[in-house]
C-alpha cells in the first residue's frame, strides 16, 4: 500500500494540504479552541435556533402523523411511496461521503482526508438518524417496527428474508453503528486532549469519561491503530452494500423504472455525489465562519470537486443507460417511463434533475470553478438538489402511472410531508451545530501526524 | 535507497525477444487457417465462435486502454510499473480492427436480427419488438457505422493515452466507457435480440479491466524479472497490482450479481431468458465454476499479503483469472447460440487460441523497453522517490 502514496497524483503540485505555518502547537490550539473557548458566537446561537426551531416543527409533524395516521399525507394507491423514501432515500446517500472520505481514502493513504474525515463522518451519523425517521413513520403502526427483528418471538410471525426491505434493516443498521464505532474510536484521542485542556472542571470530567482513560502511552497508540484500520477494513464494504441495497428495495420490483440492473452501482454512485455535495456544502461556510482556511485548504475542496465529478459522470453513465435501454427493450412500459418522464405531468422534476445533476455539473471540469469556493458551494446545492429529484423521479414518478391507465393517480405532497422533510434537515443541523460546538471538528492528531509526515517529506 | 530505485533495471530491460512473437504469428496462422478450413463445412458455427474468441481479447484490449487512462488521471507506482505492457496491449487496437473485418461478412450467420430487412412487413407481423429494433438500431449498415465510430473513439484516447495529458484522458476515458459499452450491447448483447439488461456494459467493463490487470500481472511476472529485484520497494508494487485485482474481481462480481439477483426477483419472463437458458444443459456447472474461480478462490488468494508481495503465486492467480475470463465469456456469449455439442465448443476454444496467438504476438512484438510517456513517468516518480529518500 505504501507505494501508492509514494507517488501521489501531479495535483499536489498544487498548493500544500494544510497551511505550512501551522504547527504542532497551533493546531491544536486553533482546532480545540473552537470548542473550548468560554462563550459562545452570536452566530452560533442563531444558526442552532434556527435549526432547533424546525426541529420542533418535525416534532409537531410527527406528533400530527401519530394522531392522525398516514392518511395527513399525500400517498394513494399506486403511489404508496413518495416523499417519505424520497427523503429516506436521499439522507442515506449523503451519509455516505462521510463513510467513504474516512474508510476508503484511509485504506488508500489518501493523506488529504484528514481535515474533512470528522465533520464528514459526524454528518454520516446525523444524515442517518434523520434517514432512519422515514421508514419508521412510514410503517403506519411505528410502535411494532421491532417485528422487522428477526427474533424467536411466540406468536411465530417471521420476517420475509426475500425482502429487500429486511436487507435493508440490516444494512442501515450495520452501517449506523460501525459508523458510530467509527467516529467515536476516531474521537478519543481528541476527547483525551480536550480533557487536558479543559478550563472548565465539568467539561473536564465529562471529556475525561469519554476519553476512556487515554494516557497517550505507545501501547494506547499500538492498539489504537490497529482497531481504527480494522474499522476502516470494516466500514468500507458498507460504503458499497448500504445503498446497493437500497437500490434493491426498488430493483427487486418489476414496476417499470424501477426494475433496472444498474440500479445497484449507480445509486452507490449518487450517493457518493451528493454526500460530496453535502460535505461541501458544510465545509464552505465552516472553514469561513472558524477561519479554518489553512486546515480545509482549496486541495480539499479541489479533490472533492474531482471526486464529484467523477460520481456525476458514473451517475450520467445510468441515466444514459436506463434510457438507452427503455427504449430498446421494446417493452412499451418501460418506454412509457421515459416518456412519461419527458413528457409527463411531473415532466419538470426530469428536466430540472438532468440541469442540475449533468449540465451544470460539467462546469467543475474548470480549475477556476473546482478552486473558487463560492462556485463550488452554489453548485453543492444544486446537486442536492439535483439528487433529491432523482429520487423523486424514480420513486414517485414512476409508480404514478404504472401498468393500466385505470389506476393512475396523481401525487401531491401536503403540508405535512414538506414539514417534516424541512423538520429533518432542521435536525441535522441542530445536532451538527451541537456536535461543532461540543467536540473538535477536525481532528486534532491525525493533522498532526500529518504535519509531521510532511516535515519528514520536506527535509528529506 | 538510490534516487532511481527501479530506474536502472528499467533502463537495462529487454522486450522479449521478436522470435517468441513470430512463433505466435505462425501458431495463430495455423490455428486461424485451420477455422478456415472448417468454415468449409460449418461456416455458421466458425463464425459464431471466431465472435467468442474475437470478444475475448478485445475485452483484454479494451482493458488495458481503460487502465493507462485512468493512471493518467491518478498516477502511482502500479501503473508506472505495468505502463509497458498496457501500451503492448493497446497496440492490439489495429489488428483488432483488422479482425473484425471477417466478422463484417459473417453478421447473417452470427445475430438473428441480421437475417431481416429493414420495414420487413412480415417481421412486423411476427415479431413487433424485433422488427422495431431491425428498423432502428439493430440493421446491418447501421452496426457497421457505429463499429467505425467505437473504433475511431479506440483510436483517438490511444493516442491520448500515450501522451498522458490529464484532462485529455478523463475526456478520452469517459468515451472509451461508451464505447465499451455500447459496443459490448452491439457484439454481445444483441445475440439474443430481446433481452436486455442495464449493467451488460458494466459487466465488459469490469470483465476487461480484470483481464488488463491479470495479463499484465503475467507479464511482469514472466517478461521482465529484472524489474523485480526481491527488494521491499518492487514488493510493495507487486502487492499494490495484487489489490486493484482483487478490487477489479469483487467489481466484476458485484455487477454480475447484481444483475443476476434483481432478474432473479423479477422474474420476468423477458428477462430471466438470459439466466434460464444458462442453467441447463450442462451450463449451470460453467456458472457454478465461475462463481466459484472467477470469485471464491481469486478472492480468497488475494487476501493474502504474502501471495500478492511474491511475483510469482500472484502471477499463477493471474493466469487461472485469464482462463476465468475465457470461461465467463463462454458462458455469457456461446449459450445465445444452438447447441453444437462437444466438437461446437472446440471450435469456440480454437478460434479463442488463434486470435489470441496472433494478439499474444502483436503484444510481444509491440512490447517496448519504455515507450515516452512511460518514461516520463518514471522520470517523475524517480524524481518524487529522490525527495523521500
Amino acid at each position: 500500500m505504501s507505494t501508492l502514496q509514494e507517488n501521489p497524483p501531479p495535483s499536489s503540485r498544487r498548493g500544500p494540504i494544510i497551511d505550512p505555518d501551522y504547527n504542532f502547537g497551533s493546531v491544536t490550539d486553533k482546532i480545540s479552541s473552537i470548542v473550548l473557548t468560554p462563550g459562545t458566537h452570536m452566530g452560533w446561537w442563531l444558526g442552532f435556533g434556527a435549526s432547533f426551531l424546525l426541529v420542533m416543527v418535525m416534532l409537531w409533524s410527527i406528533a400530527v402523523l401519530f394522531a392522525r395516521g398516514i392518511g395527513v399525507w399525500g400517498l394513494n394507491v399506486p403511489v404508496g411511496w413518495a416523499f417519505d423514501i424520497t427523503n429516506f432515500v436521499w439522507w442515506i446517500g449523503i451519509g455516505h461521503a462521510g463513510t467513504l472520505i474516512s474508510a476508503i481514502l484511509l485504506l488508500l493513504r489518501q493523506d488529504w482526508r484528514t481535515s474533512i474525515n470528522r465533520f464528514a463522518e459526524a454528518m454520516t451519523l446525523f444524515a442517518v438518524s434523520c434517514a432512519l425517521l422515514y421508514p419508521l413513520l412510514h410503517l403506519g403502526r411505528p410502535s411494532y417496527f421491532y417485528f422487522l427483528i428477526p427474533y424467536p418471538a411466540t406468536h411465530g410471525v417471521w420476517p420475509q428474508f426475500r425482502s429487500p426491505l429486511i436487507w435493508d434493516f440490516f444494512a442501515v443498521g450495520t452501517y449506523g453503528t460501525v459508523s458510530l464505532l467509527f467516529w467515536y474510536v476516531g474521537l478519543i484521542p481528541d476527547l483525551a486532549t480536550l480533557r487536558d485542556r479543559a478550563r472548565n472542571r465539568y467539561a473536564a470530567i465529562i471529556y475525561g469519561i469519554l476519553a476512556m482513560g487515554w494516557r497517550n502511552s505507545a501501547r494506547h497508540w499500538m492498539r489504537y491503530q490497529k482497531a481504527y484500520l480494522l474499522l476502516a477494513g470494516l466500514a468500507t464494504p458498507l460504503v458499497v452494500s448500504v445503498h446497493t441495497i437500497v437500490s434493491f428495495d426498488f430493483a427487486a420490483g418489476i414496476v417499470p423504472g424501477w426494475h433496472v440492473t444498474i440500479f445497484p452501482p449507480y445509486f452507490v454512485a449518487g450517493a457518493i455525489y451528493s454526500g460530496f455535495a453535502m460535505v461541501l456544502t458544510l465545509a464552505i461556510p465552516l472553514r469561513a465562519a472558524y477561519g479554518l482556511q489553512g486546515l480545509v485548504t482549496e486541495r480539499h475542496l479541489d479533490n472533492m470537486a474531482k471526486v464529484m465529478l467523477t460520481a456525476g459522470l458514473v451517475v450520467a453513465y445510468g441515466y444514459l443507460m436506463e434510457a438507452f435501454m427503455s427504449w430498446y427493450s421494446g417493452n412499451v412500459f418501460e418506454q412509457y417511463v421515459m416518456l412519461n418522464r419527458l413528457q409527463g405531468p411531473y415532466r419538470y422534476t426530469y428536466w430540472a434533475l438532468l440541469i442540475c445533476n449533468i449540465i451544470i455539473p460539467q462546469l467543475l471540469w474548470s480549475r477556476a470553478v473546482r478552486s473558487s469556493p463560492i462556485a463550488l458551494f452554489i453548485l453543492s446545492l444544486i446537486i442536492n438538489v439535483g439528487m433529491w429529484l432523482e429520487r423523486f423521479v424514480i420513486i414517485a414518478v414512476s409508480l404514478h402511472r404504472d401498468f393500466l391507465p385505470s389506476s393512475w393517480d396523481m401525487y401531491t405532497p401536503t403540508f405535512w410531508e414538506w414539514s417534516l422533510y424541512i423538520g429533518t434537515i432542521g435536525l441535522f443541523l441542530s445536532l451538527l451545530f451541537l456536535f461543532i460546538r461540543l467536540l473538535p471538528m477536525i481532528s486534532i492528531f491525525e493533522v498532526r501526524e500529518l504535519l509531521v509526515e510532511e516535515a519528514h517529506r520536506e527535509s528529506e | 535507497m538510490t534516487t532511481a530505485a527501479h530506474s536502472p533495471a528499467i533502463e537495462n530491460w529487454r522486450p522479449p525477444a521478436r522470435r517468441a512473437a513470430a512463433i505466435a504469428f505462425v501458431v495463430g496462422a495455423a490455428l486461424l487457417g485451420l477455422c478456415l478450413i472448417l468454415a468449409l463445412f460449418a461456416p455458421q458455427r466458425v463464425f459464431q465462435a471466431y465472435l467468442y474468441g474475437y470478444l475475448y481479447w478485445w475485452t483484454a484490449t479494451m482493458g488495458c486502454l481503460a487502465l493507462a487512462l485512468l493512471h493518467n488521471l491518478t498516477g502511482g507506482a502500479w501503473g508506472s510499473a505495468i505502463r509497458p505492457f498496457l501500451y503492448g496491449g493497446i497496440a492490439t487496437l489495429a489488428v483488432l480492427a483488422v479482425m473484425f473485418l471477417p466478422l463484417t461478412l459473417g453478421l447473417p450467420q452470427i445475430f438473428e436480427w441480421a437475417h431481416f430487412e429493414r420495414f420487413d412487413p412480415a417481421l412486423a407481423q411476427d415479431d413487433p419488438i424485433l422488427a422495431d429494433k431491425v428498423n432502428h438500431y439493430l440493421n446491418i449498415p447501421f452496426f457497421l457505422v457505429r463499429a467505425v465510430v467505437y473504433f475511431v473513439i479506440w483510436f483517438g484516447a490511444a493516442a491520448i493515452a500515450r501522451r498522458g495529458a490529464r484532462r485529455a484522458s478523463a475526456l478520452a476515458l469517459s468515451m472509451v466507457i461508451l464505447g465499451i459499452s455500447f459496443a459490448s450491447i452491439d457484439w454481445g448483447m444483441s445475440l439474443e435480440p430481446h433481452w436486455f439488461s442495464t449493467i451488460y456494459g458494466g459487466l465488459f467493463l469490469a470483465g476487461g479491466a480484470v483481464s488488463a490487470m491479470a495479463l499484465s500481472i503475467v507479464s511482469v511476472g514472466a517478461l521482465s524479472p529484472p524489474l523485480l529485484p526481491h527488494d521491499r520497494r518492487s514488493a510493495d508494487v507487486t502487492n499494490d497490482l495484487g489489490n486493484l485485482l482483487l478490487a477489479f474481481v469483487m467489481v466484476w462480481t458485484y455487477f454480475s450479481f447484481s444483475q443476476f439477483i434483481i432478474i432473479w426477483s423479477g422474474n420476468l419472463p423477458e428477462e430471466n431468458v438470459w439466466y434460464l437458458r444458462r442453467s441447463v444443459h450442462g451450463w449451470q456447472w460453467v456458472a457454478i465454476a465461475i462463481a466459484l474461480f472467477h470469485f471464491a478462490a481469486p478472492f480468497l488468494l488475494l487476501l493474502s499479503r504474502d501471495l500478492k508481495r511474491n511475483p510469482k503465486t500472484l502471477m499463477l492467480v493471474a493466469l487461472g483469472l485469464l482462463v476465468m475470463r475465457s470461461i465467463d465469456l463462454f458462458w455469457i456469449i456461446v449459450p445465445a447460440f444452438e447447441n453444437h455439442g462437444w466438437t461446437g465448443f472446440l471450435l469456440d476454444f480454437l478460434a479463442l487460441a488463434g486470435i489470441g496467438a496472433i494478439w499474444v504476438g502483436v503484444y510481444c512484438w509491440s512490447l517496448k523497453p519504455l515507450p515516452e510517456a512511460g518514461r516520463h513517468h518514471a522520470k517523475r516518480s524517480a524524481k518524487r522517490k529522490g525527495a523521500v529518500a
